[in-house]
């Protein structure tokens, strides 16, 4: 009789159960009847994936849920982390700069209508720089002509000839 | 998440600050509002690259002919941007300032020149020059007054 059993142990661990073969030895483990190597055997055939839904309560008994995988979320330290959000601020404000500066574009407008062509820009520009340079070197050198002392001078001699 | 959600607005300030151009506080702005799309105007905006023949960031100008008020208005303009002027340079003809310089204070690290003129002619003839540069604002104004 011993012996077997031993031959049917052999069997359990040589291959898999099938499951009548599972259902036999649940029907058992119910009666209490099962040894620690068919239970060992049970909990083997239970830990498969993809059992049919019949099996569910006995995996969950035997503890064979679904595992969740576990992530342990690895934090950085505080002063890391703020060191990470000054970084990315100032990488998005230097990129939004860069681009915002490349995008700004020289135009002119005449009498409502826009001109894009660099040359006639650039001609435009100059005219406009023409017409401000002629009158004010005009008056960088009569600033220049003008001195202060000889101007204050000349005025108190209005007075002087008053007095006198 | 919680770091970020308090540093949202700085980014926010920091990125709408980056995109408002240094002449955007100023009053000239309106001049080129108002002004810069109408009959007998002529505005250009110069950047980058067009500009390395100058040394100047930024350069945008300003021509009315025949625009009646535009000079008070104008002037009116310059008047309240000449608070924030480290240097003011103008010449009256019959009392009305008919050219001004003003070399503002530098903004983020720009030194801002405005220039303006009222010709007598007829039409009289009105240029308002705004320029930012780098360079010390009197090298700038130097290079600008040599140009003929």
């Amino acid at each position: 009789m011993n012996k077997i059993k031993i031959d049917k142990m052999k069997i359990y661990e040589s291959k898999k159960i099938n499951t009548r073969e599972a259902d036999e030895l649940l029907e058992k483990y119910y009666d209490g009847l099962t040894t620690v190597e068919e239970e060992r055997v049970l909990h083997q055939f239970l830990s498969q994936p993809s059992l049919p839904e019949k099996y569910a309560a006995e995996q969950a008994m035997f503890g064979y849920f679904k595992a969740k995988k576990v992530v342990q979320k690895r934090q950085l330290p505080i002063y890391m982390r703020w060191v990470a959000m000054i970084a990315i601020i100032f990488t998005s404000v230097y990129t939004f700069q860069t681009l915002n500066a490349s995008q700004l574009k020289s135009y002119a407008i005449v009498n409502g209508k826009k001109i894009t062509n660099t040359e006639k820009i650039k001609a435009i520009a100059l005219t406009s720089i023409n017409e401000i340079s002629s009158t004010n070197s005009e008056v960088e050198e009569s600033l220049k002509a003008i001195n202060p002392n000889k101007l204050v001078n000349e005025q108190l001699d209005v007075f002087n000839n008053l007095a006198n | 998440m919680e770091t970020l959600k308090k540093l949202l607005p700085l980014v926010l300030l920091l990125l709408f600050s980056s995109l408002a151009s240094a002449q955007s506080d100023l009053e000239i702005r309106k001049v080129f509002e108002e002004y810069g799309k109408k009959k007998g105007v002529v505005m250009v905006e110069l950047n980058g690259s067009m500009l390395d023949e100058y040394d100047f960031t930024s350069f945008k100008s300003i021509i009315i002919s025949d625009q009646p008020g535009a000079g008070d208005f104008i002037r009116k303009c310059l008047a309240k941007d000449e608070a924030g002027a480290k240097k003011v340079k103008q010449v009256l003809t019959n009392g009305k300032a008919s050219s001004i310089i003003l070399q503002l204070s530098p903004k983020n690290s720009s030194n801002r020149i405005i220039l303006f003129n009222e010709s007598n002619g007829t039409p009289p003839k009105i240029t308002l020059i705004y320029i930012e540069t780098d360079e010390n604002s009197d090298e700038a104004l130097k290079l600008i007054l040599k140009k003929k």
